[in-house]
């Protein structure tokens, strides 16, 4: 794989990478810097890459682990897998029809990891379960549950705060 | 029940397709929301909204140093340790009537004295040694980035 093909792939993909990392990590400068290191840990196993079915996938799952290494590196008290409730709701302050489209992302940035990364890869990429299943390393009905309770919390939440306002 | 409904039903059990996930956000995103389905509205403008996120070409790496009161705390964790190994080992050695108190637990024998004292010592260089890597790796991946920037010109 020469520099083009890297750069083709990578300059293709950059956004979704930046998407997830910014998910994954809730730090736009962090985000940045780590889809920066993949790009040179990919180019340094750029003949591992060549050789991925399907570099999509290969790409963003490789991008989910560097977040997640990340994440434990500063020792991170939110366990990454776990399913708690949405913790810290608003303080009954009342939110204009703008905001709370606002307010839905806030809700998903307080799923836990695993369904945060996967609502925003269904709901925002409109990626497919199957290829869902492979980034997570997870089985597709697997991802069907997280993905339904995610949904769900959030529809719940949102509800609450609509009746609230 | 009307098609919109039908396919929200499927969305929130998370079995509907790409395709009928398309048709909702079109709608939703569109002016001819029926007022039972406004409150579902601000869902799909969030994901269109986190769509515009987009990668800044023009990225900088940044090399994170570690503040003077992390660097200063682990100097001082470290040196703790040492200092309590070492006022373990020569206490033992030059009185071996002498006994510790670990956990609330008399411990007499001066080899398991020095043990704890040795783990802890460990642990206390290992934290130290793991922040310098990660500075270390921090830097170099910096360095790396340049090299390799040069290279996919």
């Amino acid at each position: 794989m020469d520099a083009k093909e890297f750069n083709s792939i990578f300059s293709t993909l950059s956004d979704k990478l930046f998407r997830m990392a910014k998910s994954i990590l809730k730090d736009t400068d962090e985000a940045k810097d780590t889809v920066q290191e993949l790009q040179l840990k990919l180019w340094e196993k750029r003949s591992v890459l060549s050789e991925a079915d399907n570099k999509f996938t290969f790409t963003l799952r490789a991008m989910r682990n560097l977040c997640i290494d990340t994440l434990r590196r500063k020792q991170f008290i939110e366990p990454l897998n776990s399913d708690f409730e949405i913790a810290g709701q608003h303080e009954g302050h009342l939110l204009d029809t703008k905001d709370m489209a606002n307010y839905v992302i806030e809700l998903i940035d307080k799923l836990p990891e695993l369904q945060r990364t996967i609502i925003r890869m269904r709901d925002v990429e409109e990626m497919e379960i199957s290829e869902i299943a492979t980034v997570t390393e997870l089985t597709e009905n697997a991802v069907t549950v997280n993905l339904s309770r995610a949904r769900a919390k959030i529809r719940t939440q949102l509800f609450k705060e609509l009746q609230h306002s | 029940m009307n098609r919109i409904d039908e396919i929200l039903e499927k969305y929130f059990a998370g079995s509907s397709s790409l395709t009928e996930e398309k048709e909702l956000k079109t709608y939703f995103t569109s002016q001819d929301v029926k007022p039972e389905h406004e409150k579902y509205v601000h869902i799909f403008r969030a994901y269109e909204k986190e769509k515009n996120a987009t990668y800044p070409q023009n990225a900088t790496y940044t090399i994170k140093r570690i503040s003077f009161k992390r660097r200063f705390m682990y100097t001082v964790s470290g040196i703790a340790a040492a200092c309590l190994l070492v006022i373990t080992v020569v206490r033992f050695q030059a009185n071996t009537g002498d006994y510790m108190i670990l956990k609330g637990k008399r411990i007499n024998d001066p080899e398991k004295a020095r043990e704890y004292a040795n783990a802890k010592l460990e642990k206390s260089l290992s934290v130290v040694q793991r922040s310098l890597d990660a500075y270390k790796d921090n830097k170099q991946v910096a360095e790396r980035l340049n090299e390799i920037e040069n290279q996919l010109k």
